[in-house]
């Protein structure tokens, strides 16, 4: 096959050069990014479990005022 | 079973037969075309790019044929995604940031 080809060394400079360069980036970056991420994480967790808590609170609500009206639970007809 | 196992020893001797001549091949090329810059290229490297940048601002990258030009876009192009390479090596993760 050809010959191998003789590299300018300004072109391996920069090729080298720019892998450093992105190899550092990229650890930087995931740092930075698992500090935000974290942040974020506690907030989702408690608009979660706010959710879930509003949630409850709505069904529980609910099921009382069916188990009220409901003819399915009365052991007395209500007066009406 | 056991047969499979006896098969390894034979399917690694395969393998290591088909490789071997394609590793020679690959590393007479990457001996010349991929090592990193030894200092004395590092230093011929800033004139070089001086020049280029010269080139650049007097207006002499005007004279280049298009077929010149297009080859230096693709060499700049392949430079440039060494950066995103080691980027990929930095996060240690091949698609995303895992966070």
């Amino acid at each position: 096959m050809a010959t191998p080809v003789k590299v300018s060394p300004l072109i391996k400079t920069a090729r080298y050069a720019l892998l450093g360069l992105g190899i550092m980036y990229g650890y930087k970056h995931n740092e930075t990014l698992k500090v935000r991420r974290a942040k974020e994480r506690v907030i989702e967790i408690e608009a979660k479990d706010e959710y879930l808590r509003q949630k409850k609170e709505a069904d529980d609500k609910a099921r009382i005022e069916f188990e009220r009206d409901s003819i399915l639970f009365q052991k007395t007809p209500p007066k009406e | 079973m056991s047969k499979l196992l006896a098969k390894i020893p034979v399917w690694t001797q395969a393998g290591m037969k088909y490789a071997a001549p394609r590793a020679q091949t690959f590393w007479k090329y990457a001996k010349v075309e991929l090592r990193p810059p030894t200092p004395g290229e590092i230093s011929q490297a800033i004139p070089l790019a001086q020049k280029g940048i010269n080139n650049l601002v007097t207006g002499k990258v005007t004279n280049l044929t298009v077929k010149q030009a297009w080859q230096n876009t693709l060499v700049v192009t392949e430079v440039l995604m060494w950066f995103f390479v080691g980027e990929i090596i930095g996060r240690r993760s091949l698609i995303g940031y895992k966070v």
